[in-house]
Parts: C-alpha cells; structure tokens; sequence
C-alpha cells in the first residue's frame, strides 16, 4: 500500500524523537568540524536529520544511532561538497607529510583548549576526521569505516598517522612556552 | 614484543580495539616496561585532553534555539503525508508531469469549446476570477512539542467535553493549582474575560476542571462562543521554554479542528467543530493573556 497511516507517522516520529535526537548536540559538534562555520554547520545537522528521519523506517532498532546518522551526515556532506565543487580527494602528499613525522614528542600539561584546538585544526582534514571520530566521539574502528566509507585498514593507517601529526602539533605549541616535552619521545 | 611494536598499537589498546591475544602481549609487556608504561599515560593524556578540548569549545555547542528550531520542523515534517518507498523528488516531478499534462488537455480543450462560442457569441465583459486563497492555507510549521499533544487535545474534546466520557473524575481547578500547578488557577477567569472583550455576551462558561486523557492531564475550559462548543486546552509540555508566540492551525480529526500555541513550556488547544479560521481567531485572542498569565504563574513558582 501507498503511505504512512496517521498512526506509523506518530510512531516513526515517536522513534526518531526518542532515538535519534538526543544526538542532535553531538552531531552539530562533528559538523562543526566537516564544515567551515555555524550556519554550514546548521543546515547540514537540519539536512542530515530531514534525511534521517525519512529513512528511520530502515534503522535497526538497538544498534548505535548516533553511528547511523553520522554516516548520513558524512553522506550528505559528501552530496554537498560535490555539488560545490569542493570536495578534495586525498592527496598523496599529505600521506608523505604524515610519514615523514620523525619522533614523537609528549604534551605538556599547561597547554590550554585553545592550543590544543588550534593542533588539531593544523593536522590535515583527512586524518583529522578518524581522530575525532575516533578519539573524541569514541567510534570503532568498524564504525568510522562505516561512517566515511572508506576500508578499515584505511581508517587505521590514518588514525595511526594523525595521531602522530596530532602529537607532533601539540609537541610544537609546547615547545613555543619554552618548555620542555615530557617523557614518551622515541623513534619513529 | 618491544616497545617499537607497542608504541604502534598502543593507541588502538587504549581504543580497545586489539584482539584478546595481543592483549594480553600488551599488558605483559607493561608489567616489565617502565618507558612504556609512561608513553601508555601520556597517549590516554592526550586523549582525554583533546576530548574535553573539543567537546568544551563553544563553537562546538549547539545554539538552543537552532535545536528547538529542527525539532519543531522535523516534527512537522514527520506528519506531513509521504509515500513508503518513494523519494519525494520523483513523486513531486511525478506529480509536476501529470499536471502539466493535464493542463495541456484542458487549455486544448477550452480553446476549442472558446473558438466555438467566438464564432457564434463574443463576451465584450468577461467576468474576473474573484477566487482567493484562504490564509489558513500558508503551510506553517507546527513545532514538534505540539505535534504529540495536539490528538490528546482532540480527544479530550470529544470524550471530555461532548460525551461526558471520562476513565477519571476530573478535579476542580482551584485544588489543581494546589496540588498540582499554580497556574490552574484563575486560568478559566483570564480565558473567558479575553473572549468577552471580543465577543461579549456571545462568549459564556459552561465548566472548568482538570482531567486526564490518555494519560496525559490538561486545565480543560470548555465554554460556548457564538453558538458553538469551544475546548480551551492547556498541557504542561517536557520542554519548560516552549514558546511560539504564533496560533497555528495544528489539526483535524473526526470533524473536529484544532488550533494551537505553545507558551512559556505549556501546549495550549483551542477545539471546536468550527472552522479551521474560527479556531484560530479564538486561539489569537486568548493568546496574550494566557502569556501573561503563564509568566506569573512561573514567578509564583
């Protein structure tokens, strides 16, 4: 039969309200990252969830939400870069730029949100994307496959790679104090 | 294993992500390792360092008014009618299609009856089309919060106020507004005195109480204005700063028509058999006095 009864309506809404949108802050906080400033951010969450919710009738219940709909995010960004013409395919310098990173220096302590914000958005968007996800929204590996389609070995090697360039940016901001790294350097 | 081999999964160790096996290589490893131990504590440093990092920036937070905003036009989304299994891109071109086509056949068609009449009658006055499109046409976003509560309302209506067909007594205003809410009280008075300065004597009390309707309570004014039988329905929602500041046409089922507003965190209902403009008339007037008498009520508070 064609349509939603009044009633399917009511539920798949009831659904989505009580699933999807508890997520909404977290998935603002990863748009912030893909796109360049608030309002972008704003009307890809608002698309990501229009998208969602007509397609929450395919969302199985009891796995990870928030992993579902930031595939969609990644998916319909992707629509959106293409469209104008921004979308950057991975160059192969910024993997050599990620291999040459030589030692691995620690942080320091005093460092503020701000300098520690400031290295991540200096690491290359390509591994900066898996750390994130990775790091700080706490997807597996699998997950964040998933979510940007791209292989697992892939996500690995990147979230390898731009943690280091992560380390190594933070190691920089700590050096500018004038202090000294601690501990954990080594060889690459 | 060395500390070469560690230092290059020791992120995916604190990500959980190694196999049992390697596991426990990792911890054995450890056990023996200072260094290492060392490097594992500044890795989940910086970890936790970058998550708070991230997550406390306030370029990173969410704009309250941009999340109540989505969720009120998701929820309008979600009950506008849609096709299973359709992308509405393709049914709205679909749709584009056969009207165009339809319209071609009628054009050809009135044409040709036009040239027929020409020959034999010609209008020197042709009459203008005085058709109009009634304001409650515009589509407007009913915010989500209103969305759930709006058939609550309707039933009340019917099974409250028509058919005296209530599963629990409902209790006086005035012991609601002790037991349960300040703002019960005096909400019938602020209703009815708004509808008199507009109405006068056509706007009349029938009841007042507080009931329950599929679990959910509302401050129900029932009273008659021109003739017909008018629902005031008021509901405490889950989002205390609710607030649209707009009556908006938000339903109709079983002949019945629904009128609604959200205002200082409660859904307010105005339901009759009336027509959609009669509702919303009703909806506009009570609209700024029950503001203010919600505003005082949370002072109160």
């Amino acid at each position: 039969m064609f349509g939603f009864g009044k009633s399917d309506q009511k539920n798949n809404w009831s659904g989505f309200e009580e699933e999807a949108l508890p997520h909404l802050n977290d998935l603002f906080r990863i748009a912030r990252w893909m796109v360049r400033d608030r309002e972008e951010a704003e009307d890809l969450v608002q698309e990501t969830l229009s998208q969602a919710l007509r397609s929450f009738h395919r969302y199985e219940r009891g796995t990870n939400c928030r992993a579902w709909m930031t595939k969609i995010m990644y998916h319909v960004n992707g629509k959106r870069l293409r469209k104008l013409g921004r979308l950057k395919l991975v160059e192969d310098t910024e993997e050599m730029i990620a291999e040459t990173v030589a030692f691995e220096p620690s942080i320091e302590r005093n460092l503020t949100d701000e300098d520690v914000l400031s290295a991540v958005k200096r690491v290359p968007e390509t591994f900066r994307q898996v750390v994130l996800l990775a790091d700080v929204e706490e997807f597996s590996y699998k997950e964040i496959a998933e979510i940007t389609q791209i292989p697992i070995g892939t996500v690995m090697s990147r979230l390898h790679r731009g943690r280091k360039l992560l380390r190594n940016e933070l190691a920089a901001f700590a050096r500018s104090y004038g202090l000294r790294s601690i501990g954990g350097a080594e060889a690459s | 294993m060395n500390c070469k081999d560690f230092s290059d999964i020791a992120d995916s160790y604190l990500s959980n992500e190694l196999l049992v096996e390697t596991n426990h290589d990792v911890l054995r490893h450890l056990e023996l390792c200072r260094d290492c131990r060392e490097l594992l504590g500044v890795r989940r440093e910086i970890r936790e360092r970058l998550r708070t990092s991230v997550k406390n920036v306030e370029e990173s937070t969410i704009d309250p008014r941009f999340a109540y905003k989505i969720k009120a036009v998701l929820g309008n989304e979600a009950v506008r009618p849609r096709f299973a299994g359709l992308d509405l891109r393709f049914a709205a071109a679909g749709f584009a299609a056969v009207m165009l086509i339809i319209a071609t056949i009628v054009f050809f068609v009135a044409r040709m009856k036009n040239d027929g009449q020409q020959t034999a009658n010609v209008n020197p006055n042709p009459t203008p089309s005085t058709k109009t499109l009634s304001p409650s046409s515009d589509i407007r976003p009913i915010p989500a919060v209103l969305i759930e509560a709006a058939d609550d309302a309707i039933d009340d209506h019917k099974n409250c106020a028509l058919k005296h067909n209530l599963a629990q007594k409902p209790i006086s205003l005035e012991e609601a507004a002790k037991k349960v809410d300040v703002v019960n009280a005096g909400f019938d008075k602020v209703v009815i005195a708004a509808l008199k300065d507009e109405f006068g004597e056509q706007a009349r009390l029938i009841k007042a109480h507080y009931c329950l309707i599929n679990g959910r309570y509302f401050t129900h004014v029932v009273l008659e204005s021109k003739k017909r039988m008018v629902s005031v329905l008021m509901t405490k929602l889950k989002e205390d700063e609710a607030e649209n500041n707009e009556a908006l046409f938000c339903g109709e089922r079983d002949g019945l028509r629904s009128a609604c507003f959200a205002s200082n965190g409660y859904a307010l209902f105005v339901v009759s058999d009336g027509s959609e403009d009669d509702n919303l008339t009703i909806a506009r007037i009570i609209l700024n006095p029950v503001r203010e008498h919600l505003t005082k009520g949370r002072i109160a508070i």
